[in-house]
């Protein structure tokens, strides 16, 4: 647990703060080295195909994927709280409704959506964030329904609505802020789950674009160059697995505090 | 399974019947969403699939709408393509000419299976093995070795994996092929790059699913019987606790599909994944329709199979 947020924290720390401080940009093009190996002058990590540096590229692409995922991660949050918090205070037939919604899309394939909608408006960051956030939101919906469920009879609530609160100033008042801390837990499970799918869709060549560069499209460049400079796929790799691992640990860790 | 154990089961009375009767109602509109979604979403897409570099002249451009029946209004397009998906017919592929779609179906879909099929025997025996033998010991050593081991590998995308295992296994130690379907060796890369996520995910829910089965009232029972541990372990303790595993066969399904088009596509494997890479990536709608339907298909039989097997497992659920 301390040791996954400390890893986290050094691998976001190193691509927010790290990239200005290197001699060399994620694009730029070093003609006299490429392919070097690691430890060379100028570039720590080497270089790709085409000269560019290696370290450089992991750190911008870091930063693309962890943006993509946590603007995707908050989507999510945004849907499925509105969501869930709306069936669980209205109950009966809306919920039973909604709920069926949900049950329905849990059953799509949701990867083979996100690529036709890929295929369809092409292919553009914004897309893949907003098109990943649409599809994550579900877990959420059932979780903070449940949430609501639960408190919808406890007492606080049922003296509000006896003190003829509106709907609106107890869901904003008093259900949202004890829901806020497991809506926190799952938002933190989101986003590991987005960083998969955003590498995922970035190696297929669905995702972001060149020039902008992510985790995924850079472990794809790695598996065509892996022969002559092994770096290149596992640094990119080792990167995008101990995130998402982390990323899990804490969140998991998160949930487990609430269940207790 | 003798028969009249799977009587005692319930499987046999009408109940299992509703059960599936109510799946199938919610499946099937499912299934009918997804076609008309991605139909609908084929159709705004700008752009024609006869766009190339040179523009067509709008003579040819007419004859090429009018063969592909492109020329008619949407809903008699959706009511002719419904008519033809329910005979099987997806019709022709854009990009491979001279290919039905329902030809590159064909071709690719027993390779997708036995990959995904492997897979799915590989993370189960491996999982619950996994499983089992971290509850032999709680908390000792073995088992926090395989709990970090199945977290990581929950992480392990595929597509890191596969070059990995190529890079290792194929390049410099040449154990094993890289690419192609040559040899039953061909599959062993494949196959481990795409089980282990659900290797490692079968394995925590089986480790969790033991751990709160073992302080259930019959396995106390039957320890106290006298039973020996393991016996206690496998026969009273593993058949509820595999419960949520089975119920995971659903997810582990989609997960599977989704992972083959990668690992069909770092393999060179000529399965379902590949053709829809290509048709993605040449905006081929007729290919990727029908790749998404057929998919859509497959996942919702298999959480049709999982709600039986959960009926099956837990008398409880049936009610």
């Amino acid at each position: 647990m301390k040791m996954a947020a400390v890893l986290l924290a050094a691998i976001v720390v190193a691509a927010l703060l790290l990239p200005p401080l290197l001699p060399w940009g994620y694009a730029a093009i070093d003609w006299d080295a490429v392919r070097t190996p690691a430890f060379s002058p100028g570039h720590v990590l080497g270089t790709d195909s085409v000269g560019r540096d290696l370290l450089a590229r992991t750190l911008a692409g870091t930063r693309v994927t962890l943006a993509v995922a946590t603007a995707a991660a908050l989507v999510a949050l945004v849907i499925g709280t509105a969501w869930g918090a709306t069936a669980g205070w209205f109950g009966g037939r809306i919920d039973e409704f909604m709920m069926r919604i949900v049950d329905a899309l849990y059953a799509l394939p949701f990867m083979f959506v996100v690529i036709v909608l890929m295929v369809v408006f092409g292919r553009s960051v914004l897309l893949v964030f907003l098109g990943i956030g649409a599809v994550e939101w579900l877990t959420m919906a059932r979780v903070v329904r449940g949430q609501v469920l639960a408190l919808r009879n406890r007492p606080f609530i049922l003296a509000s609505e006896a003190a003829g609160a509106p709907a609106r100033a107890i869901l904003t008042g008093h259900i949202l802020p004890n829901i806020a801390s497991v809506a926190v837990a799952y938002l933190m499970l989101t986003v590991p789950q987005v960083v998969m799918v955003e590498s995922f869709l970035s190696f297929l060549g669905l995702g972001v674009q060149e020039p902008l560069t992510s985790l995924g499209i850079l472990v794809h460049d790695g598996a065509d160059d892996m022969d002559i400079a092994p770096l290149t796929l596992i640094v990119p790799g080792f990167v995008l697995v101990a995130t998402v691992v982390c990323l899990n640990r804490l969140g998991e860790g998160q949930r487990s505090r609430m269940a207790r | 399974m003798p028969c009249d154990k799977l009587r005692a089961n319930g499987l046999a009375d009408g109940r299992v019947i509703a059960i599936l009767l109510r799946r199938l109602a919610t499946a099937l509109p499912t299934l009918f969403a997804v076609i008309l979604l991605s139909f609908l979403l084929m159709r705004a897409a700008p752009g024609s699939p006869f766009d190339s570099e040179r523009p067509l002249d709008a003579a040819t451009r007419a004859a090429m709408d009018k063969a592909y029946g492109l020329d008619r209004p949407l809903i008699v397009q959706l009511g002719r393509y419904l008519g033809h998906v329910l005979q099987g017919d997806f019709g022709p592929s854009l990009v491979y000419k001279d290919f039905t779609v329902s030809g590159l179906v064909a071709q690719g879909l027993p390779v997708s299976l036995t990959l995904g099929g492997l897979a799915l025997v590989f993370a189960a025996v491996l999982g619950i093995a996994g499983g089992i033998i971290g509850a032999l010991r709680p908390g000792g050593w073995l088992d926090r070795w395989i709990a970090i081991k199945s977290a990581v590998a929950v992480a392990l995308p595929s597509f890191v994996t596969g070059p990995l295992l190529v890079l290792i296994f194929g390049l410099w130690l040449s154990w094993l092929p890289v690419s192609g379907l040559d040899s039953a060796a061909s599959w062993i890369l494949p196959v481990i790059a795409l089980g282990t996520p659900a290797a490692g995910a079968v394995a925590r829910l089986t480790r969790a699913g033991l751990a709160e089965a073992m302080a259930q009232d019959h396995v106390r029972t039957a320890r106290a019987r006298g039973f020996s541990p393991l016996t206690v372990l496998l026969r009273h303790a593993l058949p509820p606790a595999l419960i949520p595993v089975v119920s995971y066969l659903g997810p582990a399904a989609a997960g599977l599909l989704t992972g083959a088009v990668v690992i069909e596509t770092v393999f060179g494997l000529p399965g379902l994944g590949r053709y829809f890479v290509q048709g993605a990536l040449n905006r081929d709608y007729p290919l990727v329709l029908g790749v998404v339907i057929l998919y859509a298909g497959l996942i919702l039989f298999f959480n049709l199979i999982a709600d039986l097997l959960y009926g099956l497992l837990d008398p409880r659920v049936r009610g």
